[in-house]
C-alpha cells in the first residue's frame, strides 16, 4: 500500500473549547489514485490533507507511506521529507509574491538542490509549458489571473516529480469552467505520470472528475 | 545559502519605504560617527603638528631634576648641554637638533602687564627643527629686541617699534627686569605660541638668567613614528637626563580627546539603538506580513533553519546597506571638513587659552580615517544581525499549519 492512515484523531482548541476534527480516521491509497477528500465545511478535509502532508500533527494514529512511519519524524525530517516527496496545491495559490512564475515554480528544485542550474530551468520551462504558462514565466503572481496563479502552483507541485500532491480546495476559489480545467490539467498528469493526487473539494461538479472519493462528514469518512 | 540570501534581498526591496527608513536612521548614525570619529583625530593631528613644529619636536631633553614648578631653579637648567650634543652626534635617527631656554616672565607695556613665556632661541639652528620663521607675520628678531605672539602683542596693545619690559628671576633666584623693543609679530597656528610666548635670541636670554645652561634641548628625528623605539635608544645614550617624546607632551589633549571621543559614542550608540529597534520592529512586521508565506515554505520543505537563515539575513543586509550609506554621506561630510575645515577662532577663544584643550588657532580639518569605516561596518552588521534574531526566531516557532490558516 503506497499511503496508509490509521486510527487518526485530531481535536483543536477555540480558547479552552475543544472542537475535534478528525474521529479515528483510517484509510488506504494505493500509488497513482486521484482521490477527492469530499465533504461540507468544517467536515475535517482540510485537517487531514494537512496531517497526510505533515504540516499538521494528530493527536494519536500514524501515517505511512511506502511502508515509512512519517507520524514519529521530527520538524526537521519532516520538512526534509516534504521537500523530498510532497506537492502542495493551495486554495489560495500561496504564491511568494516578490518572485515570478519562473522562480516560484523552481523554488522546490532550488531547496532540493539535486539539480543543476540549467537541468532546473529546463525542468521549469517543460512544467509551465505543460500546464499552458508558456510565455507568462516572468510575471508576477499579481500580474495573473487566478487560474493562472493555480497553474503556476500545480506546477510548482509537479516540478519535482514527488511521490505524492496534495491539493486543498484548489478550484474553490475559481470559476467553474476554471476549475474544471484546472482538475482536468491534474487529471491528465495523473493519468500521464501516474502521480498520486489527494485533493479536497466539496464542488459535487469538480468530484465527477475524481477517481476515488472519500466522503468525510463531522470529522469521519461515511463511505 | 545563496538562494536564501537572493530570497532576503528581494523581501527588502519588496518594502522599499520601510527598509529605507530604517536603513537611513542607521546610516545617519553610522555617518555622525564616522565624522566625529575623522574630525577628532583631525584636531589631535593638527595640535601633534602644531606640538611637533612650534613647541616640542619629537622629543625634549632637560635635565634629569626639571620641575615645571620650580622654573628658575638651577637644576633646571643643563650647563653640561654640549657635552649632551657630543654624546647623541651621530645617531643615525637624529636629523637635527636645537637648544632652547624658556622661563616665565612678566610682559609690562607700562599700562598693563601679562603672564607670558619667553623663549630663547638659536635662530639659525633653531629653523633646523622649528617652522616659526615662516609664521613671521612682521619684522623679525633682531638682536636685543623680543618677537612676540600675535595675540599676546593685540591684548597688550603693541605694535613692532614699541617698547615692553620683561620681569623674571635669574638663575639665581634674583628678579630683575629688562626693557626690549619688539622687532617682530608671529602668527602661528599653536596657540601657545600666538597666545603667550615672546621670543628672544639664545646669546641673550642666557646673559639675563646669568646662565651658560639651557633648559632644553629639541631633537628632530627623521620619524616620528618611531618614538617609541628612538625614545629607548636615547634613554641608552644618555641616561642621566629627562626625555620625553611628543606624545609623552601631548597627553593633556589626548586625555581630552578620548573624553570627546567617548562622549560621541553615546551619542552614536543611542543612535543606532533607536535603529536597532527599528530594525526589531522592521522584522516583526515582516514575519507577521509574510506568516502565510513562511507556512508555504515550511510546506514545501524549508527548515526552520532555513527560515532562521532568511531573517537573518534580512538583518544583515539592513546592516550592510545602512553602514555602506552611512559610510557614503560620512565621505560626503567629512570632504568638506578634510577640504575646507571650520574656523574654530571664535569657538576656541570662547574656552580662553585653553582652547579645549587642542593645539590650534584658526581653521580645523578634520582627517581621512578608515578604522572608523571598519568598525561601522562590523558595528551594524553584528547588531543588525542581533537585531533581527529575536523575529527571525519567532518565525522558526510559527507551525506551518498555524501561517497557511492565517487570513492575509
Amino acid at each position: 500500500m503506497f499511503l496508509e492512515v490509521t486510527d487518526i484523531n485530531k481535536t483543536y482548541y477555540a480558547g479552552k473549547v475543544p472542537f475535534q476534527a478528525l474521529h479515528d480516521i483510517t484509510l488506504d491509497i494505493t500509488k497513482g489514485e486521484f482521490t477527492a477528500l469530499a465533504g461540507p465545511s468544517g467536515s475535517g478535509k482540510t485537517t487531514l490533507l494537512n496531517i497526510i502532508g505533515c504540516i499538521d500533527k494528530p493527536d494519536n494514529g500514524e501515517v505511512f507511506i511506502d511502508g515509512e512511519l512519517l507520524t514519529e519524524k521530527n520538524s526537521d525530517e519532516l520538512a526534509f521529507y516534504r521537500r523530498e516527496h510532497f506537492g502542495f496545491i493551495f486554495q489560495t495559490y500561496n504564491l511568494i509574491p516578490i518572485l515570478t512564475a519562473f522562480e516560484n515554480v523552481e523554488l522546490p528544485l532550488r531547496i532540493l538542490k539535486q539539480y543543476s542550474k540549467s537541468q532546473s530551468k529546463d525542468m521549469v520551462m517543460q512544467i509551465l509549458k505543460k500546464v499552458g504558462l508558456e510565455g507568462l514565466e516572468n510575471r508576477k503572481p499579481l500580474e495573473l489571473s487566478g487560474g493562472q496563479q493555480q497553474r503556476v502552483s500545480i506546477a510548482r507541485a509537479l516540478v519535482k516529480n514527488p511521490k505524492l500532491i496534495l491539493a486543498d480546495e484548489p478550484t474553490a476559489n475559481l470559476d467553474l469552467e476554471t476549475g474544471e480545467t484546472i482538475v482536468d490539467l491534474m487529471k491528465g498528469m495523473n493519468d500521464e505520470d501516474n502521480v498520486t493526487f489527494i485533493f479536497s473539494t466539496h464542488d459535487e461538479l469538480i468530484l465527477k472528475h475524481a477517481k476515488r472519493v472519500i466522503r468525510l462528514r463531522d470529522g469521519r469518512v461515511i463511505n | 545559502m545563496k538562494f536564501l540570501f537572493s530570497l532576503s534581498l528581494k523581501n527588502i526591496i519588496r518594502y522599499k519605504k520601510r527598509t529605507i527608513l530604517t536603513f537611513l536612521i542607521l546610516s545617519f548614525g553610522i555617518a555622525f560617527y564616522i565624522w566625529m570619529d575623522s574630525f577628532i583625530d583631525g584636531l589631535n593631528e593638527q595640535s601633534f603638528d602644531n606640538v611637533i613644529n612650534f613647541e616640542t619636536s619629537h622629543f625634549k631633553i632637560q635635565s634629569e631634576k626639571y620641575d615645571e614648578d620650580k622654573p628658575f631653579s638651577e637644576d633646571n637648567f643643563m650647563n653640561n648641554y654640549k657635552e649632551v650634543v657630543t654624546a647623541l652626534e651621530g645617531t643615525d635617527f637624529i636629523e637635527s637638533h636645537t637648544t632652547r631656554i624658556k622661563f616665565p616672565a612678566e610682559l609690562d607695556n607700562s599700562i598693563d602687564s601679562t603672564p607670558c613665556l619667553v623663549i630663547g632661541i638659536d635662530q639659525e639652528q633653531d629653523k633646523k627643527v622649528f617652522i616659526l620663521p615662516e609664521f613671521i607675520e612682521e619684522g623679525s628678531l633682531k638682536p636685543g629686541c623680543a618677537m612676540i605672539g600675535k595675540k599676546l602683542a593685540a591684548s597688550m596693545d603693541v605694535k613692532v617699534g614699541d617698547f615692553i619690559y620683561i620681569t623674571f628671576r635669574e638663575a639665581k633666584g634674583m628678579f630683575n627686569s629688562i626693557e626690549m623693543e619688539v622687532s617682530g609679530i608671529v602668527f602661528s597656528p599653536d596657540p601657545g605660541t600666538n597666545n603667550s610666548t615672546v621670543f628672544i635670541n639664545l646669546s641673550e636670554a642666557k646673559e639675563f638668567l646669568n646662565t651658560e645652561g639651557v633648559t632644553e634641548i629639541a631633537i628632530k628625528t627623521n620619524n616620528r613614528d618611531k618614538y617609541k623605539k628612538y625614545k629607548v635608544a636615547l634613554q641608552k645614550s644618555i641616561p642621566d637626563y629627562k626625555i620625553q617624546s611628543w606624545i609623552d607632551m601631548s597627553q593633556n589633549f589626548l586625555a581630552i580627546s578620548k573624553m570627546k571621543k567617548k562622549f560621541s559614542f553615546i551619542f552614536v550608540y543611542f543612535i543606532i539603538i533607536i535603529a536597532l529597534v527599528g530594525i526589531i520592529n522592521t522584522m516583526l512586521m515582516s514575519v507577521l506580513e509574510k506568516k502565510r508565506e513562511i507556512g508555504t515554505m515550511k510546506a514545501l520543505g524549508f527548515t526552520d533553519g532555513d527560515i532562521l537563515k532568511m531573517f537573518i539575513f534580512e538583518g544583515a543586509i539592513i546592516g550592510v546597506l545602512g553602514s555602506i550609506f552611512g559610510i557614503i554621506l560620512s565621505i560626503i561630510l567629512n570632504w568638506y571638513f578634510v577640504e575646507h575645515g571650520i574656523d574654530m577662532t571664535t569657538m576656541m577663544e570662547g574656552f580662553g587659552t585653553d582652547n579645549m584643550g587642542y593645539k590650534i588657532i584658526g581653521i580645523a580639518k578634520s582627517t581621512w580615517s578608515i578604522k572608523p569605516m571598519i568598525n561601522s561596518i562590523i558595528i551594524c552588521v553584528i547588531a543588525s544581525v542581533a537585531a533581527s534574531y529575536y523575529p527571525a526566531k519567532q518565525a522558526t516557532k510559527l507551525q506551518p499549519v498555524e501561517c497557511l490558516r492565517t487570513i492575509q
